[in-house]
């Protein structure tokens, strides 16, 4: 009963915060009978679902943002010098006697 | 109604004289030439022609080896061209200078124009080629890598995505394949036409600079909505 206490305040914490936390904490009648450490998190249910899926919908992470930025800023980049290009089609065809 | 034909007059000549002051100097300064002309005006002329030609030429290979829109196998088509184009230009000014009829000098002197089309289709063509390479190498494959990631991004918070930016996300995908039918292939056809091609079809090079545009106009509102979406998420 107090593995299951402890557990589900480090849930609340984990919600009320609003960080994802480095592993999910565990929550189980497995480890609330047995008193053991699982070798892998087991599935969140109840009040730690909630908690587990407003950290995912809020989960972009900075990495994957970034890295979408770069391939439009070198989009934006070589749509600039596509101007460039254009331009400079156009200088010649402007100033066209033949 | 005196009144508005003598405002219109006005305003086509404002817009002449606009149009003709922003020309370089050497489109204004080139002389007419025709069959009253003397040998001498048109070796004149002929001269003023080639050297211009010669000019803008030798300044697109130095624009040209600094730009690294162009694929390598475009840049090696290009470069060629120019370098033909110049030593040509060279060669007709020479042969001209060297005729001794107005017949002859008058031939010669047309075939700068329509022999080698150096402003209306040599130098076009070589920037044309180069932004469809860059859109095709460079803009498109990057702003697919960008809507991946964002589709990836979707798929796994999917609570994050409003109607709205699922929509955006639509819209981006279509843009960039629009922009990928346009620009496909546009580079080989900017560089297929030739001095005839543009002699017996004036608007050949419009259909390719029209594709360009739309590309372009493509890729600039995929990456439009590719930023927007990135604001979002944040």
């Amino acid at each position: 009963m107090l593995a299951v206490a402890l557990a589900l305040t480090g849930c609340s914490r984990a919600a009320t915060s609003g960080t994802t936390p480095a592993s999910p904490p565990s929550v189980s009648a497995t480890s609330a009978t047995s008193g053991t450490t699982p070798a892998s998190p087991p599935s969140v249910s109840g009040a730690a679902t909630t908690a587990q899926a407003t950290a995912e919908g809020s989960a972009t992470d900075a990495g994957t943002l970034d890295g979408i930025s770069h391939d439009l800023d070198s989009a934006d980049s070589a749509n600039a010098q596509t101007d460039a290009d254009q331009h400079s089609a156009d200088q010649a065809t402007a100033t066209s006697d033949g | 109604m005196k009144r508005i034909a003598t405002m219109a007059a006005v305003g086509t000549a404002v817009c002449a004289l606009s149009l003709a002051t922003s020309l370089p100097a050497f489109a204004a300064g080139t002389p007419t030439v025709d069959a009253h002309s003397t040998l001498a005006q048109i070796q004149a002329a002929a001269s003023t022609a080639t050297s211009d030609r010669i000019t803008s030429l030798k300044t697109a290979i130095g624009k040209l080896d600094t730009n690294t829109s162009l694929a390598s196998g475009d840049r090696a088509t290009v470069l060629a061209r120019f370098n033909a184009d110049v030593t040509a230009m060279g060669s007709v000014e020479s042969k001209i200078a060297a005729d001794t009829t107005v017949a002859t000098a008058l031939s010669d002197y047309h075939d700068i124009f329509t022999g080698y089309r150096v402003y209306a289709v040599a130098l076009p063509q070589a920037f044309e080629a180069a932004a469809g390479d860059r859109l095709t190498a460079t803009a498109i494959p990057k702003l697919r890598s960008a809507h991946d990631k964002l589709a990836a991004d979707l798929a796994a918070h999917p609570t994050k995505w409003t109607d709205a930016m699922k929509a955006q996300l639509n819209d981006m995908a279509s843009k960039i394949a629009d922009a990928s039918g346009h620009a496909n292939g546009l580079a080989a056809r900017a560089l297929a036409v030739t001095p005839a091609q543009y002699n017996a079809n004036k608007t050949v090079i419009t259909a390719i600079r029209t594709d360009l545009k739309t590309a372009v106009g493509d890729t600039k509102a995929a990456a439009a909505d590719g930023h927007a979406l990135v604001t979002a998420l944040k």
